[in-house]
């Protein structure tokens, strides 16, 4: 009888296993780095959104004639940290959407969302500070990812002369 | 043996190695998209922090040019008031404010200093029709745009805010109304359909011996049935002081125009009488303090309105008939010579308690009767018929309201021009007089033939007849008679055409004559003159446009800052500073309540104050140290060029100057309420009449105890006399001389050149920020 060798065309259990560790390996990081990416662009959003909401919790404000506005700074400041959700102004604005889908999705977005006015005044010049810290979570099962947006801008009182 | 390997051996190593390479070019790529959003997060989060910062910088900037746009000695001042153009404006005046500092410290960010000012757009502001603008003031009112660039540098980029805010330049005043003293345009409706009698409420003054006493005497009021005096009330009238300055005083520009209207009514105002004026008048006789403090007012009526008298001379002190003891009856007048050395003996009376036939002095004890002078039943003329039906009390009540002041001790009156159909009302009784055999009155009778002159057969044998010096003299021009005894419809005819036997008030001084003046004849001391009614220019001016889109070209157009209350207002007129900085013309939610304005002149900034709502004020003494108990005239033979008013007005003259004058508007008619008794430097406006009927539209509060002082002007529908005449009753005389309030015009008001403010508004306008690396020339936006 002829000896004959037998060709193995497939893998032999060793190389599966290596290749398929390897594989593993390599994905560990790159699944890592797909669910960083997933959670930085959630952040980003989040950041964005807390931008949009001071920006447009100061403009507000600054719409106001000075006198209103100190008024209200001084009561806005005065209740500390704040749900976002909470503000009279933001309440009214989700109210009075017709889309419940989109009143929802609002309410869902802004969940975790807080906020908090600060102030100082010039009384003689007639020059008000207004600052505002919009915080938002990271992550928003977990308090601690808390991270804010900050802006601060001058309201000025007429002046006559 | 020997190991062959299998010609596929090591695919797998090949295959896993262009796996793990796609893998690291996707966790490049990947990396790399993060480290992108992570940058365009960083720069939307520096852009917004920038963009607030820039704006409070710009807002820094304007709030400091309006601090200082409005400051004479300022670089600003000339600049906005110059011609219109796109220059750059200086920027010196900027010193950015410390919170603005302390926020580009914490923030890290480069504050790029002088921000660059430049004026991109202006054009005229047009007026109502019925305004005319002089020439040379044309495009002095002005809006414009004013372009800010702030710069800021942060985290190694540039960034640039470029913002536009409306500006307006206006007049500190109301132009036209600014030059009256007086402008009641419906104060016809005060009057009554008959002008005489219980609906006349501007002629309840009651007169006696050259003074107003407050009260009214009982036996006068007994015969003046239902008249709007109230028995035991006290009233004093409403005086309007003649400038106190010489040349104030000679100038019909400058010694505050008055205006009654309508146009279209006539407005008869009893003048005062005093028969002690006479007196005084006589030859040899010295004037005493009685005397110059007289309230009567026949120094108005000049020998010209009797049209036969002699204009060479003054009115005299004759006697005009006897009485039955053989005493001579005087009064003010003239004797007209006749033909042949008679004489018509023509006296003049206002109205007075001693001209009532029942209690009076002059028809007491005489052989006539006021009928025999003034005719009876349809013979008499329409106001005299009127008052015989009313009583003759009435004849006791002289107007509450006079015009041209207290008879001045030089003589003659101020040249306060009086614009409206405005007459003088009063007596004149003439007596023929011939050589011998007594006389007789000429009785009034308009329907008699001009020629048919009375004569007189003496001793059945002498025939003397009444013969006037001129063939054109007529019986009507000698006969005694009420002038401006009728009802005159103006609408009927033409002011121009005003028939004979009415006295108009004003005196057309270039013509030596009394003339009714119309709009026609207005010409301010800035140029504006009057092409439409008095009456239609106070409404237009302060019209309110009510399509959306469209402004009305008087104030409205004007308005440079709007506040939602007066409590709004007063904080930025700086009240809590001791500052009232209008600068321009401001619209209020009202009510407004104006406290003590005490501040000195320079901290006062001038402009007008628009209402919507009622109004009040407390006194506004603009720091001078007036108390307004003392405030007195002079003493007999100076009356006005001596003592505290007058020194006061010396002192005021040149101090108050229109950028710090105040006028206050109630725009919907609501009343403007006086608290205080000093209002010094003031303009109070209400001519937007709600009720059609006259009503409280300015009025003194009853709190006010010491004499009131008003400098400045009043504009409105009415006055409602007779309230506002026992407003003043309530307090006692301060001066001896004048028991009166003391109402005042202050000649800033009627300057050549209108004081101008330049208003900022907060709407900014043509916004652009721009962002660019440090550096780099062009902008990346």
């Amino acid at each position: 009888m002829n000896s004959r060798y037998y060709h193995r065309y497939g893998m032999s259990m060793i190389e599966l296993l290596i290749g398929v560790t390897i594989f593993g390996l390599a994905m560990l990081p790159l699944m890592w780095l797909g669910t960083t990416q997933t959670r930085g662009a959630y952040s980003v959003g989040k950041h964005m959104m807390a931008g949009q909401i001071a920006a447009s919790f100061l403009d507000s404000l600054l719409g106001l004639p000075y006198k209103e506005c100190l008024e209200k700074i001084k009561k806005l400041s005065g209740r500390g940290k704040m749900k976002v959700l909470d503000d009279e102004d933001l309440k009214k604005t989700l109210n009075s959407l017709q889309e419940d889908g989109i009143k929802k999705d609002m309410e869902t977005s802004f969940r975790y969302f807080r906020y908090q006015f600060g102030y100082s005044q010039d009384e003689p010049a007639r020059i008000l500070r207004l600052d505002l810290e919009v915080f938002y979570r990271v992550e928003e099962s977990d308090e601690k990812t808390e991270q804010s947006v900050k802006l601060s801008v001058l309201k000025f009182g007429e002046r006559n002369g | 043996m020997r190991l062959q390997l299998h010609p596929k051996k090591g695919n797998i190593t090949i295959i896993l190695l262009g796996l793990i390479s796609v893998m690291l070019i996707m966790v490049v790529a990947l990396s790399k998209r993060m480290t992108g959003h992570t940058q365009l997060l960083t720069l939307s989060d520096y852009t917004q922090i920038t963009r607030y910062f820039l704006e409070s910088y710009a807002g820094d900037v304007l709030q400091q040019i309006n601090m200082n746009v409005n400051e004479p000695d300022s670089e600003l001042y000339n600049a906005f008031r110059g011609p219109p153009g796109r220059q750059k404006l200086k920027t010196g005046f900027y010193k950015p404010a410390a919170m603005l500092k302390k926020l580009a410290d914490e923030l890290k960010i480069e504050l790029q200093l002088p921000p660059e000012i430049v004026f991109s757009q202006a054009e005229e502001l047009g007026y109502p029709p019925g305004f005319d603008c002089p020439n040379d003031f044309k495009g002095s009112e002005k809006k414009g745009l004013l372009e800010i660039v702030c710069k800021a540098k942060f985290h190694g980029r540039q960034y640039a805010l470029r913002v536009q805010y409306p500006f307006t330049v206006v007049m500190r005043m109301t132009p036209v109304l600014k030059d009256f003293m007086l402008f009641v345009d419906k104060i016809a409706a005060e009057q009554g359909r008959d002008k005489i009698g219980p609906n006349d409420h501007l002629n309840i003054m009651f007169t006696k011996e050259g003074k107003h006493p407050e009260e009214a005497d009982s036996q006068a009021l007994s015969h003046a049935g239902n008249i709007r005096v109230k028995s035991g009330f006290k009233y004093r009238p409403m005086i309007l002081l003649p400038p106190l300055d010489e040349t104030e005083y000679n100038s019909p520009e400058l010694s505050g125009k008055v205006f009654l209207g309508p146009s279209d009514e006539a407005v008869y105002l009893n003048l005062a009488g005093d028969t002690r004026e006479a007196v005084a008048d006589a030859p040899g006789s010295d004037s005493d303090a009685e005397f110059t403090a007289s309230v009567g007012e026949m120094f108005l009526v000049s020998p010209e309105t009797l049209k036969v008298a002699d204009v060479t001379r003054d009115f005299d002190f004759v006697p005009v008939f006897m009485n039955k003891n053989g005493e001579f009856i005087r009064m003010m007048g003239q004797d007209v010579e006749l033909k042949h050395k008679h004489i018509a003996k023509m006296g003049i009376l206002g109205f007075s308690n001693e001209i009532v036939p029942e209690i009076g002095e002059i028809f007491k004890d005489t052989a006539y009767a006021p009928e025999d002078f003034f005719n009876k039943g349809s013979g008499a003329s329409e106001f005299w018929q009127k008052l015989e039906g009313y009583g003759h009390g009435y004849m006791a009540f002289s107007s509450g309201l006079k015009l041209m002041g207290i008879r001045p001790d030089i003589g003659g009156h101020a040249r306060r021009q009086i614009f409206g159909n405005v007459l003088g009302r009063f007596f004149v009784m003439t007596f023929w007089w011939p050589p011998s055999g007594g006389g007789e009155p000429l009785k009034y009778d308009e329907n008699r033939s001009p020629t048919d002159f009375p004569e007189r057969e003496v001793y059945g044998s002498v025939k003397y007849s009444f013969q006037p010096l001129l063939d054109s003299q007529k019986y009507q021009d000698f006969m005694s008679r009420m002038v401006s005894g009728k009802n005159w419809n103006p609408r009927s005819g033409s002011a121009d055409n005003l028939p004979d036997g009415f006295m108009p008030m004003n005196a057309d001084f270039d013509k030596q004559s009394k003339k009714i003046f119309m709009h026609g004849q207005f010409k301010a001391n800035d140029g504006f003159a009057a092409r439409d009614k008095l009456e239609e220019l106070g409404r237009s001016w302060f019209a309110v446009e009510e399509a959306k889109d469209k402004t009305a070209k008087g104030a409205e157009s004007r308005v440079g800052r709007t506040y939602m209350s007066g409590e709004e207002f007063l904080e930025a007129a700086g009240v809590k500073q001791g500052k009232f900085k209008v600068n321009g013309i401001v619209y209020v939610k009202g009510p407004l309540k104006v406290p003590p304005l005490k501040m000195k002149n320079e901290e006062i900034g001038g402009g007008v104050v628009l209402v919507d709502g009622p109004i009040s004020l407390e006194s506004i003494t603009r720091g001078y140290d007036i108390d307004t108990g003392q405030f007195k005239l002079g003493p007999p033979g100076n009356m006005l060029g001596r003592g505290p008013a007058y020194d006061f007005y010396k002192k005021i003259k040149t101090e108050i100057t229109q950028e710090s004058f105040l006028t206050f508007v109630s725009l919907r008619g609501d009343p403007i309420t006086i608290k205080g008794e000093a209002l010094i430097g003031v303009q109070l406006i209400c001519l937007n009449d709600q009720n059609n009927t006259p009503y409280d539209q300015i009025m003194w509060s009853s709190g006010i105890r010491k004499e009131i002082v008003f400098v400045g002007g009043i504009a409105c529908n009415y006055l409602n006399l007779p309230k506002r005449l026992e407003e003043f009753g309530q307090i006692k005389s301060s001066c001896s001389l004048l028991k009166a309030p003391f109402f005042m015009y202050h000649s800033a008001m009627a300057a050549q050149k209108p004081a101008l403010a330049v208003q900022m508004m907060e709407n900014m306008r043509g916004y652009l920020l721009t962002a660019g690396k440090v550096g780099k020339d062009d902008d990346d936006e």
